[in-house]
């Protein structure tokens, strides 16, 4: 009997298109459009949008920005040279994420360890504070390579003021050098003042980090499209003690176990499939390897929609009408998404928001599929979130069992 | 004579400080219609749900085919239950429908598709077998709703209102239908606020007023029981009359409807002496704006019954 109110649930799903393509359709291309987002913004170099304001006109000045500009880190949006009021109204309309300043009131840039106001002034909207840290260490770097004999010649004036005073031949000597290598730097040579040939980045995964991004949207998108969908067949719960089918059923050798129960295995069946299309245009469009993952992902799947499913059905089974539950379980569907990671990825979070994550079932379930797709995590590493969604899923089908059963006394 | 297949014996049953049932015997007879009637509060709803297995009794007992529905799967089992609304799933077609429903009552196998097919037949929906329950008229709407109840060939159908808000011809195909059920064998309760139903398809009525079973028994018996061999009498008002007509229409013997605009009450022999009441109740300032004489109904009965249980 449990199976004729699977039934009842497929019939209700293939009959209505609408329904279907929400199930199906819908969660596959939203799953498309984030997946070329995340795809496209991850893995290659970011181009920061860059006003230059250069107020100093002078040698040094124009030998860092012509470096900024040859290092394809920066995009140059307005004016070549702005003055610095334009400069400032480019980053306050969002046409440039960052200005960069080179003030004439200012130190000089061979001024290292002066006295004065700084020779570059970083102009941001803070709501982009994060291209301050990006335009500096592209600043640092360039800075450098592009004007070693400033940099190593600043180092030398405060080792003679700190520590030891030179003798006019040494003087003479490093003079020449610098020249030298201010030469060499202005003709492209390298001037052996670098930092780039003492870092060598290493990928832990060795997947490239676009690849990464849309196995973690997947399961983000996946999951929340199944909250949603369990929403609707969980609903029918409450429907059904309002139209009557409820009294009808619960007179019969089945009761209100078949019912839930049915609507259970339903839910499970519908979610997982769901989930797979997903998976499967991950795996096809995207390159996720879902192969070589599979018995993994199915536990994870599975317990995904056994938490979902008894979830939303302990909320149906709880509220009065369909439009309590309906507008309840929505509440708590863009809650649960937003904090637990499934609308913005858990890292861009703060550490406390990404801690609050670990209340709700959909921090759990990325968290299973980022260990498993991006760090290839071994059955140890799945059996704690795969056992508390289970548990969890479980226990709500319990409640919802005796919290319909109370229900219907009424 | 045919099997009880319902037996309620000094049913009672207390919510708080309201006595909901009290004292309440009825039976119902394989092959009888039986319809329940009564004002809004009544009790009807609350037997009903003790009949379906769904309350427990203070005292008393119901039985369903001999045995107990609270505490018997097999008493429950005997039972077809039509609720007042439409209880079936609009997204699905008319065989989805039954044959869900029937999976529901316990069926399996080739015994689904039989007992399917009988229900089609008898709602005649068997050409629209395949059509969504949104796509179907009212009416069709109710038969279909009364067959899935019966999937499972119950011994007694309790139907709660089974032709509201269905319009003349729908409600007479409804009728139609529970007269095959009924001529099936199977016993049926239903209930109703419309009297003229109630006439027309039960074979016996039973009135129940704050909890109790006021009366009960064949329709003929009730309406002879409180009219005789007397006519109705109704007096219609444009709107509820003041105390000296009050006066004159109690001195005739006639009861008022809720609202107080109809007034009724037994009437024999000389019918010239209505002129006379009118004239009266013109003169007492009361504005009648229509007298008439009818065959007695139950609608007569129920409210000599609601007014004597006032006294």
């Amino acid at each position: 009997m449990t199976g004729a109110m699977f039934r009842i649930m497929l019939y209700t799903l293939l009959n209505d298109r609408g329904a279907l393509i929400m199930a199906f359709i819908l969660p596959v291309l939203f799953f498309v459009v984030m997946a070329e987002i995340f795809s496209s913004t991850s893995g290659g170099p970011i181009q920061l949008r860059v006003a230059i304001a250069d107020e100093v006109q002078s040698d040094l000045s124009g030998r860092l920005l012509t470096a900024l500009k040859a290092s394809g880190a920066i995009e140059i949006v307005g004016a070549a040279n702005n003055t610095r009021d334009a400069a400032e109204k480019l980053v306050a309309k969002g046409t440039a994420d960052a200005a960069l300043v080179l003030p004439a009131d200012a130190r000089r840039l061979d001024d290292i360890g002066g006295m004065g106001p700084p020779p570059i002034v970083i102009v941001s909207d803070p709501v982009r504070s994060v291209t301050v840290s990006m335009l500096s260490g592209q600043i640092q770097k360039n800075f450098f390579e592009a004007l070693p004999d400033v940099a190593l010649g600043g180092v030398v004036g405060l080792i003679e003021d700190q520590f030891v005073e030179l003798n006019d031949d040494q003087r003479d000597d490093i003079a020449a050098g610098l020249a030298e290598m201010g030469a060499n730097a202005r003709a492209g040579k390298s001037g052996g003042w670098s930092f780039g040939d003492m870092i060598r980045r290493q990928d832990v995964t060795g997947r490239s980090a676009a690849t990464n991004n849309v196995a973690y949207y997947a399961g983000a998108v996946a999951f929340l499209f199944l909250l949603f969908s369990c929403m609707q067949g969980a609903v029918s719960l409450a429907e059904e003690r309002q139209s009557g089918i409820l009294e009808r059923i619960m007179t019969g050798p089945g009761g209100m176990l078949v019912l839930v129960n049915g609507k259970f295995m339903f839910l499970v069946v519908q979610g997982f499939m769901q989930m797979l299309l997903i998976f499967l245009t991950a795996w096809l469009v995207y390159g996720v390897d879902l192969p070589a993952h599979w018995a993994a992902w199915s536990v994870i799947t599975l317990t995904a929609c056994v938490a979902a499913a008894g979830m939303s059905l302990l909320v149906a089974a709880t509220c009065r009408t369909p439009n309590q539950a309906r507008d309840l379980w929505t509440v708590i569907v863009l809650i649960a998404s937003v904090v637990g990671g499934s609308m913005v990825p858990r890292f861009f979070m703060p550490l406390w928001l990404r801690d609050l994550g670990w209340f709700t079932p959909n921090t759990w379930v990325l968290e299973a599929y980022s260990a498993l797709f991006w760090r290839d995590a071994g059955p140890d590493d799945l059996l704690l979130p795969c056992g508390l969604l289970a548990v969890a899923g479980l226990a709500s089908l319990l409640a919802a069992e005796w919290m319909a059963a109370q229900r219907a006394k009424l | 004579m045919s099997a009880t297949v319902l037996e309620i014996s000094d049913a009672r049953r207390a919510f708080a400080d309201r006595q909901a049932l009290a004292d309440v015997s009825l039976q119902v007879a394989a092959g009888e219609i039986v319809a329940l009637l009564g004002p809004n509060g009544a009790g009807k709803t609350t037997l009903m749900r003790a009949i379906a297995g769904r309350l427990r009794l203070d005292s008393g007992s119901v039985k369903v085919n001999g045995l107990e529905p609270y505490s018997s799967p097999a008493a429950r089992a005997a039972l077809g239950i039509v609720p007042q609304a439409i209880a079936l799933y609009t997204q699905l077609t008319v065989r989805q429908n039954l044959e869900v429903f029937a999976r529901l009552a316990g069926l399996a196998g080739p015994r689904v598709d039989a007992s399917v097919a009988v229900a089609m037949s008898r709602a005649g929906l068997s050409d629209r077998a395949d059509e969504r329950l949104v796509n179907l008229s009212g009416g069709m709407q109710r038969r279909l709703n009364i067959v899935a109840g019966t999937l499972h060939h119950p011994k007694l159908l309790l139907l709660d209102e089974p032709t509201v808000g269905v319009d003349l011809h729908a409600r007479e195909s409804i009728h139609a239908l529970l007269r095959v059920l009924r001529d099936s064998g199977m016993g049926i309760l239903f209930s109703t606020h419309d009297f003229d139903q109630a006439a027309e398809v039960a074979d016996r009525a039973a009135f129940m007023i704050d909890g109790r079973l006021v009366s009960a028994g064949p329709v003929e018996d009730l309406i002879r029981d409180t009219f005789g061999e007397a006519r109705e009498i109704v007096v219609v008002f444009h709107k509820a009359p003041a105390d000296a007509a009050r006066q004159i229409l109690g001195a005739w013997k006639l009861t008022a409807s809720d609202d107080e605009h109809e007034w009724n009450g037994p009437q024999s022999g000389d019918y010239s002496a209505l002129a006379r009441l009118e004239a009266d109740l013109q003169q007492a300032g009361a504005h009648v704006s229509e007298i008439r004489v009818r065959e007695p109904g139950l609608g007569g009965v129920f409210r000599h019954l609601t007014d004597r249980s006032r006294l």
